[in-house]
């Protein structure tokens, strides 16, 4: 039986396409043909798909010709033990006063220059968007700059066009803003009188746990989203050893979510 | 020739449709078995006659689409007794088969078994080269050499990695 494999509807591909788990597998899956490259889009990415994150690093490379040393980001894939080397379009900035952050694949780019420029970009999709710069944040002040976002987390992925909220904390008190490609400047939250450790976003709501143990709500999408809830409070407990070295966490497991305790000092996990 | 499905002969209490394969076939199948396609339920739901016939299905690919409806339209089934059927049931088949079965489900709308075949095609392709995909699903390469070079240089990394490894 003759197959005609290209034939199969653009919708049927991609719906074969959107199964596949691993970045690299898709890839391929785009290398095959070009009906099979335009049905997996970087919009069909099913980003959802529970994946074992690469890890990053960056190494310095110094050509012959060149004087300067051309940073080279590197990724370590844990399932295969393999470091891949992209460096097509990455890293975002050849800036060396800047760090990143990342979530779900997407690395958020912080440069520790004058105005502060953020961007958010996907190395393999070789997408970049622009976001509102540091000194949009209220009270920027250029001393401030060094690890000014410390946590970052995405609504979703930023392929699906108008939904995207840039969500982090922000600044020497560590409290809460988001922003959306496009605005003009970042937005904050009401101001909190407690310091956030974690942030993450579950079910169309930011939440945020602070080094008092107390969790917070947030509803982004909703009319009020710069005001602060309180939703949990984790009592005292005397026998757990707490210092100014305690961090905490946020994890979602099994549809709920769970305050992990790590003691920086002391290495226990409890 | 009329076929009943899994469930046995025809009961008075149970209504049943007779589904016609492109080829000519005819298959008894029961109601509550049909509707579980969405495109079944509408056919049925328009018109009184009893005969369907589905001009681009063949009788193979019909008989295992059937298979599926009845299982699943069985009430004395668990749920984990229907998960364990459809791993099953897409498990050995050859990309030919899948192909045809993932074609039917679409003109059945029958959702969940698309997906199941979208799926078990997406895992054959796990951790395979282009040049495999190609010959093992016979896809002709489309791309001129020059626009093959570009897609390969753009994502280097994930193409030289596996020439190495395979092939």
């Amino acid at each position: 039986m003759h197959s005609d494999w290209p034939d199969l509807p653009s919708e049927l591909l991609a719906d074969i396409a959107k199964r596949l788990s691993s970045i690299h597998d898709y890839l391929c899956f785009r290398g095959v043909c070009s009906s099979w490259r335009s049905a997996a889009t970087f919009d069909n990415f099913d980003n959802a798909l529970p994946r074992v994150p690469w890890l990053m690093y960056v190494t310095g490379e110094k050509k012959e010709e060149e004087k300067h040393v051309e940073r080279v980001a590197n990724f370590f894939d844990l399932t295969n033990n393999k470091t891949y080397n992209i460096t097509t379009n990455f890293p975002p900035s050849h800036d060396k006063k800047s760090y990143v952050l990342s979530c779900g694949g997407w690395i958020l780019c912080v440069s520790e220059d004058t105005g502060g420029a953020v961007n958010l970009t996907h190395p393999v999709w070789r997408v970049k968007l622009d976001l509102p710069c540091l000194d949009t944040f209220p009270e920027y002040a250029h001393k401030d700059r060094i690890r000014f976002i410390t946590k970052m987390v995405l609504s979703c992925s930023p392929t699906i066009k108008g939904h995207l909220v840039v969500m982090v904390i922000w600044g020497k008190k560590n409290q809460l803003g988001f922003s959306r490609p496009g605005d003009s400047s970042w937005s904050v939250t009401d101001t909190w009188d407690g310091s956030f450790s974690d942030i993450i976003y579950r079910n169309g709501r930011l939440y945020a746990v602070d080094f008092r143990r107390k969790v917070v709500e947030c509803d982004i999408d909703g009319p009020n989203p710069s005001q602060i809830v309180q939703v949990f409070s984790f009592p005292y407990l005397p026998d757990l050893y707490y210092s100014a070295s305690t961090a905490f966490y946020l994890v979602e497991t099994s549809g709920g979510l769970l305050i992990v305790r790590r003691g920086i000092f002391d290495r226990r996990t409890i | 020739m009329v076929t009943t499905d899994e469930k046995g002969p025809l009961t008075a209490k149970k209504k049943s449709v007779i589904i016609r394969s492109c080829d000519g076939d005819e298959f008894l199948v029961s109601e509550s078995a049909a509707v579980l396609s969405t495109s079944l339920k509408k056919i049925l739901e328009e018109k009184e006659d009893r005969l369907i016939h589905l001009s681009d299905i063949d009788n193979k690919t019909l008989a295992m689409v059937i298979a599926y409806l009845s299982t699943h339209a069985d009430d004395g089934l668990s749920d984990d007794l229907k998960r364990s059927f459809d791993q099953e049931f897409v498990s050995g088949k050859e990309f030919d088969v899948l192909k045809y079965l993932v074609l039917a489900t679409d003109t059945l709308q029958v959702t969940c078994l698309c997906y199941t075949v979208a799926k078990k095609m997406a895992d054959i392709m796990k951790n395979k080269l282009v040049e495999w995909v190609r010959r093992e699903f016979d896809i002709q390469n489309d791309y001129t050499p020059e626009a093959e070079a570009e897609i390969r240089r753009l994502d280097a990394w994930a193409w030289d990695d596996r020439q190495l490894e395979d092939d």
